[in-house]
C-alpha cells in the first residue's frame, strides 16, 4: 500500500486511463457486435458462420494479438483498444445470438400471429425476454476487458498494467500491488453490479 | 359473421395442393390427418404466417392477399399447442395484447378481460398471476381468452389441447368449445386427435398428402368414409374412443345436432 499512498495522483491517472481503455474498447466492440448479432439472428446460416469465426478469434492468445497489432499500428492507445475490442465483441455478439435463441419459436410465432409489427415484437416481447441472457454476456465482456486491459501496459498504452509490469521489472512489489489491487476491485465491482442487473431482469420476466 | 373461402392455395414447399374449402359463418371446421399432410401449413396460410404462391383465400369476399398482414392478423384469433403465453406479462396483460394493439382504452380492456375470464371459467384471482404459475389447463383457458379478446370473427387453433393431460382434456375441450360456440366465432382447428375433431367440429376435413380426402360432418364421415385412407385414419383414431363413435352414430350430443337446431 505504500506506493499507493506515496503516488496517489499517478495511480489515479493510470486508473483513469485504464477506464478509458475499457470503455473505448467496449464501445468499439458494440459497434461491431450489434450488427453482427442482428445478421446472425436473421439468418441461421450466417449465425453458425459468425459464431465459428468468433470462436476461432477467441483462441488467439491475447498477448499474441497485442504483439501482431503493435507490428502494424505501432505502440500506444489505438492497438490496445483494437485488441481489447476484438475480444469484447466476441462475448457481445455471442450474447446477442444466445439471448435471442433463448426465446422459443412458439413465442415468436404467437407474437407475429397476434398482429405485432416487427418493431412491436422487438420492444414488447423479444427485448425484455432476451435481456437477462444478454446482460450475462455483457458482464463477461466487461469483466474480461477490465482484466485484459492490464496487457495494454506492455504496448505503452498506459493503464494499471504499467504499474504491474514496471513493478515486476523493478522487483517493486508495492508498485505491482498498487496496480493489481484496484483492477481486481474494479472487476469484482463490475461483476457484482451486472449480476444484480441480471437478477432484476430475470425477475421481471417471471420465467 | 364471417365467411372463409379457400381456393387452391399453392405453397412454395408443395405441402398443400388442390385444396378447396368453404367455411360457413359460425362453423367449427376441424382439419385432421397424419403429420406432414399439410394441415398446419394450410392453417398458417389463413392468417398469412405463410404466404401462398397462388390460389386465393378470401374472408367475407375480400382476398387476404390484398390486406395488410398485421391488420389481418389482429382480426383473427390464434391459439397454438404450447399456448405461448408471454411469460413476462400477467394473465390480464396477455389477454389485453390485441385490444391494446388495436388502441382500446384501459377501461374497455379491463371490462373485456373480466368478461373473458368468466367465459373461459378462469378464476378472476389469476388475473395478475404470471403464466409460469398456471397449470396446463389454466394456461390453455387463458390462451383461448387471449385469442378471443378483440372479438375476432375467426379463430385459428393448432393442436390446442395436445399439451393438456388426457384426463383433463375432454372436459376442457367441451367447456372451451361451448364458450367459443356461444360467441359465434368461426373456428378452423388443426388436430391429429380424431376423437377431438369428431366431438367438437361441425365438419371435419381429412387431409392426406396435401389434398383433402374427405370433408363432411362427423356423422357422414363415420357412416360413409370416402375411401380407404379415411377408413384407416378413423379406425386408428377412434380405436380408443368407442364411446364417442357411439354417441355420434346415435346423433346424440353432437355439434351437428346443435347446428341443425340453430339453423
Amino acid at each position: 500500500m505504500t506506493y499507493l499512498m506515496e503516488h496517489p495522483l499517478r495511480v489515479a491517472a493510470l486508473f483513469a486511463q485504464h477506464l478509458a481503455l475499457v470503455t473505448s474498447a467496449l464501445l468499439l466492440a458494440s459497434i461491431i457486435a450489434i450488427p453482427l448479432g442482428i445478421i446472425a439472428i436473421r439468418n441461421a446460416r450466417m449465425a453458425s458462420f459468425i459464431l465459428g469465426t468468433l470462436t476461432i478469434l477467441y483462441t488467439v492468445p491475447s498477448l499474441a494479438l497485442f504483439a501482431v497489432l503493435v507490428r502494424f499500428l505501432g505502440l500506444g492507445f489505438l492497438p490496445a483498444v483494437i485488441a481489447l475490442a476484438a475480444y469484447a465483441q466476441i462475448f457481445l455478439a455471442r450474447a446477442i445470438i444466445v439471448s435471442h435463441d433463448n426465446i422459443t419459436m412458439a413465442i415468436h410465432e404467437t407474437a407475429r400471429a397476434m398482429g405485432m409489427s416487427e418493431r412491436q415484437r422487438f420492444l414488447r416481447i423479444e427485448f425484455p425476454l432476451a435481456l437477462p441472457v444478454f446482460i450475462a454476456g455483457v458482464r463477461v465482456a466487461v469483466v474480461a476487458s477490465i482484466s485484459l486491459a492490464t496487457l495494454a501496459g506492455y504496448v505503452s498504452a498506459g493503464g494499471m498494467g504499467e504499474l504491474i509490469f514496471s513493478g515486476l521489472a523493478l522487483r517493486n512489489m508495492q508498485m505491482t500491488i498498487a496496480g493489481a489491487l484496484p483492477v481486481a476491485l474494479l472487476a469484482i465491482l463490475a461483476d457484482v453490479a451486472l449480476r444484480y442487473c441480471e437478477r432484476v431482469a430475470v425477475l421481471r420476466t417471471h420465467q | 359473421m364471417l365467411d372463409l373461402c379457400i381456393r387452391h392455395p399453392q405453397m412454395h414447399t408443395d405441402t398443400v395442393r388442390n385444396v378447396s374449402l368453404h367455411v360457413a359463418p359460425g362453423e367449427i371446421l376441424a382439419l385432421i390427418g397424419p403429420s406432414g399432410c399439410g394441415k398446419t401449413t394450410l392453417l398458417r396460410s389463413i392468417n398469412r404466417l405463410i404466404a401462398p404462391r397462388s390460389g386465393s383465400i378470401t374472408i367475407d369476399g375480400i382476398n387476404t392477399a390484398t390486406l395488410d398482414p398485421v391488420t389481418l392478423r389482429r382480426s383473427i384469433g390464434y391459439v397454438i399447442q404450447s399456448v405461448a403465453l408471454f411469460p413476462h406479462l400477467t394473465v390480464a396483460q396477455n389477454i389485453g395484447v390485441v385490444p391494446q394493439l388495436l388502441g382500446w382504452d384501459t377501461v374497455a380492456i379491463a371490462t373485456r378481460t373480466d368478461e373473458l375470464l368468466r367465459l373461459v371459467r378462469l378464476d378472476p384471482a389469476l388475473r395478475d398471476r404470471y403464466p409460469a404459475s398456471l397449470s396446463g389447463g389454466q394456461s390453455q383457458r387463458a390462451g383461448v381468452a387471449r385469442a378471443l379478446a378483440a372479438r375476432p370473427h375467426l379463430m385459428l387453433m393448432d393442436e390446442p389441447f395436445a399439451a393438456v393431460d388426457p384426463l383433463a382434456r375432454t372436459a376442457l375441450q367441451r367447456e372451451l368449445f361451448e364458450a367459443v360456440r356461444a360467441t359465434g366465432t368461426t373456428v378452423v382447428i388443426v388436430t391429429h386427435d380424431v376423437g377431438e375433431a369428431l366431438t367438437i367440429a361441425h365438419r371435419v376435413a381429412i387431409m392426406n398428402n396435401g389434398e383433402i380426402a374427405m370433408c363432411a360432418t362427423p356423422n357422414e364421415v363415420l357412416r360413409h368414409p370416402a375411401n380407404d385412407f379415411v377408413r384407416s385414419l378413423l379406425r386408428a383414431g377412434t380405436a380408443t374412443s368407442y364411446d364417442i363413435v357411439h354417441r355420434i352414430l346415435n346423433d346424440d350430443d353432437t355439434p351437428l345436432r346443435a347446428l341443425r337446431e340453430s339453423v
